[in-house]
């Protein structure tokens, strides 16, 4: 049986092979260049003034980062589509299954051998292509203070869910008995199952941290005031919250959508959308505020405006996953995944034993 | 020996709501060639499928020589299948198939598999999936056959032949497994294969089994009658009806025979495997045979 299993494998893995070490090679070849300049160049930019022209260089050396972090989340999903939804489907649709549950061969043991086998060949392949991918980079990930930007495309992540995956795929495939339909339904339920898990189990599990602070207001709309101890933490909300805890402004600002919202008529009294009237006045200049302003104007004007915020008693709540959240996100998500894999192993094993018939 | 090839005791088999087979009671002695027979969809593969153990019944029971078919490695062993399709991986030698079949059986004839092999002129190095469809059909048999079964099933397993082919393919059949202890049941919705090769018949139309015996008896139960129109009558005595004609005068009937046509007016012909079949499957036979059909007195 496991001979059959190879054999069906064979191709497939040997393709996969290549592609990844085709991946391998170009990471080799671009991955110490990028490290070198990281550690040279662009950390001692600060002491030439250079920061900008040596970041842009930087970036540009780096400019395929973007597809090495799609290659890592899209992999999973192919294998689970390639390797997972046909496996069990495929022998249903052309009736092979017949020649391998025999004497020998019993059901149970021809799902368990050939979905081990297929599971472990996607979690090494896809392993060795995260491994390699993060390693390469990580320079970039330090330069851009983008730790979380692809947490899922990075390290220990994508082998769960490459787990999980094919587990899904081999399982759809047996419920649906259809090769196309179980490899769409792949896409769809693993989409799904990903969004639920981070949207509703994942901040249950690590609470973010929080900092909390007396509300300034920002001197430009969309310019924040409170950022993070790090900047590479993950900033999950900026919410300015009035002092009966509604969430009137998001991302750091009153108005909607990070805006500064606020109307000031020609007489110098400012509203507040959704917040109030402010009891002062704001020195409107005889140009009107978006008119061209002196420093002296401009500062006068924040002041009144921090006066009339000061008014409302607001304060600005940040919440963020610290990066010292990165590991622990890391081997949550991956417990999570490879429990959801290991479970839908067995139901798709119970399926083939017990209602294929 | 004394248990049955198949036995089944109201078999039924439902795929969501339909009933694929329904109510099937009957009984194969081993060591016959058997037909099975009836229009497409008529639930044949559905049968072979429970008997092999592929499907499990809805309802009823099914025994395949006194076990329950694929209760174990051992029974799996005794039964040999050859599905519809002649399922293979296009992508695997034939080498490779036997391989797989010497792997996965506990019983193997490897070199019965190759000598057939070579007599069908077959290279063992070729790709399944280049194979015609009579060259897969041979293939996939010879791995049923090298797995020695006591009971063969084999699923339309011409259907896709050419004439020729299907001449040869049966007679390599026969010659096979003449002379070993081997009992088949073979389905096919045309009735000149089952006259060629089957002495068993079953009859399967709309999910139920219609008649099950051995040729010869069946052959010899039935009579084609023909005699006058006469209202009131519908057929002899001791006589069921299985299919009937009128035209202008005269009135034709397909009857099982019980006993002796003793009224006078009837005309009696012995039948033949084909017309017994289609007076079984013709449309209408069930509403036929519910006629009564000895009312009438002499």
């Amino acid at each position: 049986m496991t001979w059959l299993a190879w054999r069906q494998l064979r191709t497939q893995a040997a393709v996969a092979v290549a592609l990844l070490a085709a991946v391998a090679i170009m990471l080799v070849l671009t991955g110490p260049h990028l490290r070198h300049y990281a550690d040279t160049v662009v950390n001692t930019c600060g002491a030439h003034h250079d920061c900008r022209s040596v970041t842009a260089n930087f970036q540009s050396l780096a400019h395929l980062r973007h597809v090495y972090s799609l290659l890592v989340s899209v992999v999973p999903v192919l294998l689970g589509v390639f390797w997972g939804a046909p496996l069990v489907a495929r022998e249903l649709e052309a009736g092979t299954y017949r020649l391998a549950w025999t004497p020998r061969v019993t059901r149970v043991r021809w799902i368990l051998v050939r979905l081990a086998m297929v599971a472990l060949a996607a979690v090494a392949i896809t392993g060795l292509l995260s491994v390699a991918v993060t390693w390469w980079q990580s320079p970039v990930d330090r330069v851009n203070a983008s730790l979380f930007n692809n947490f899922e495309a990075r390290d220990v992540v994508p082998i769960a869910y490459v787990a999980f995956c094919v587990a899904l795929g081999a399982l759809l495939g047996a419920l649906v008995r259809r090769t196309v339909a179980a490899m769409a339904a792949t896409v769809g339920c693993f989409a799904v199952v990903r969004y639920v898990v981070q949207q509703y189990v994942q901040p249950n599990l690590l609470a973010p941290s929080q900092l909390i602070r007396h509300y300034r207001a920002p001197s430009r709309a969309y310019s924040r005031t409170l950022t993070s101890p790090n900047p590479a933490d993950w900033v999950l909300s900026d919410n300015v919250v009035a002092p009966s805890g509604n969430v009137i402004g998001q991302y750091g600002g009153i108005g909607p959508n990070g805006t500064f919202g606020f109307n000031v008529s020609p007489n110098g009294s400012a509203v507040f959308s959704g917040v109030g009237r402010c009891p002062n006045r704001i020195p409107v200049p005889p140009g009107g505020i978006r008119s061209h302003l002196t420093t002296a104007q401009a500062h006068a004007i924040q002041a009144a405006i921090q006066r009339c915020v000061d008014s409302f008693h607001l304060r600005e709540v940040l919440t963020y996953q610290p990066t010292s959240h990165y590991w622990p996100l890391q081997w949550l998500e991956t417990g999570i995944f490879a429990a959801l894999a290991v479970a839908l192993g067995a139901a798709c094993i119970w399926w083939v034993r017990r209602r294929l018939r | 020996m004394s248990e049955a090839a198949i036995e089944t005791v109201g078999l039924g088999k439902r795929y969501q709501r339909r009933w694929a087979l329904e109510d099937c009671t009957f009984r194969i002695p081993r060591g016959h060639v058997v037909g099975l027979v009836g229009p497409n969809g008529a639930g044949k593969s559905t049968l072979l499928n429970l008997a092999a153990g592929l499907l499990a019944p809805s309802a009823g029971s099914i025994k395949v020589l006194g076990e329950q078919p694929a209760r174990d490695a051992a029974q799996l062993a005794r039964v040999g299948f050859v599905p519809q399709d002649a399922a293979l991986y296009g992508w695997l030698s034939i080498e490779g198939h036997l391989r797989l079949g010497e792997h996965c059986n506990p019983q193997w004839d490897a070199k019965a598999a190759h000598a057939r092999l070579a007599e069908l002129g077959l290279s063992t190095r070729q790709r399944a999936g280049k194979l015609s469809g009579g060259q897969r059909a041979q293939l996939s048999l010879t791995i049923a056959l090298a797995k020695c079964p006591e009971l063969l099933l084999l699923d339309e397993p011409v259907a896709s032949l050419d004439p020729l082919a299907r001449r040869e393919f049966l007679g390599l059949l026969m010659s096979t497994v003449a002379g070993r202890d081997v009992s088949i049941v073979l389905s096919s919705h045309l009735v000149s294969d089952i006259e060629r090769v089957c002495d068993y018949l079953i009859v399967l139309v709309d999910s139920r089994v219609r008649v099950a015996g051995e040729i010869e008896e069946l052959l010899a139960g039935h009579h084609r009658l023909i005699g006058l129109r006469q209202p009131g009558v519908a057929a002899p005595a001791n006589q069921t009806v299985i299919a009937a004609r009128e035209t202008d005068r005269q009135r034709m009937l397909v009857v099982r025979s019980d006993g002796p046509v003793v009224e006078t007016g009837w005309e009696i012909e012995s039948i033949n495997l084909e017309d017994l079949v289609l007076a079984y499957m013709g449309e209408g036979a069930a509403r036929q045979a519910q006629l009564p059909t000895t009312q009438a007195a002499p």
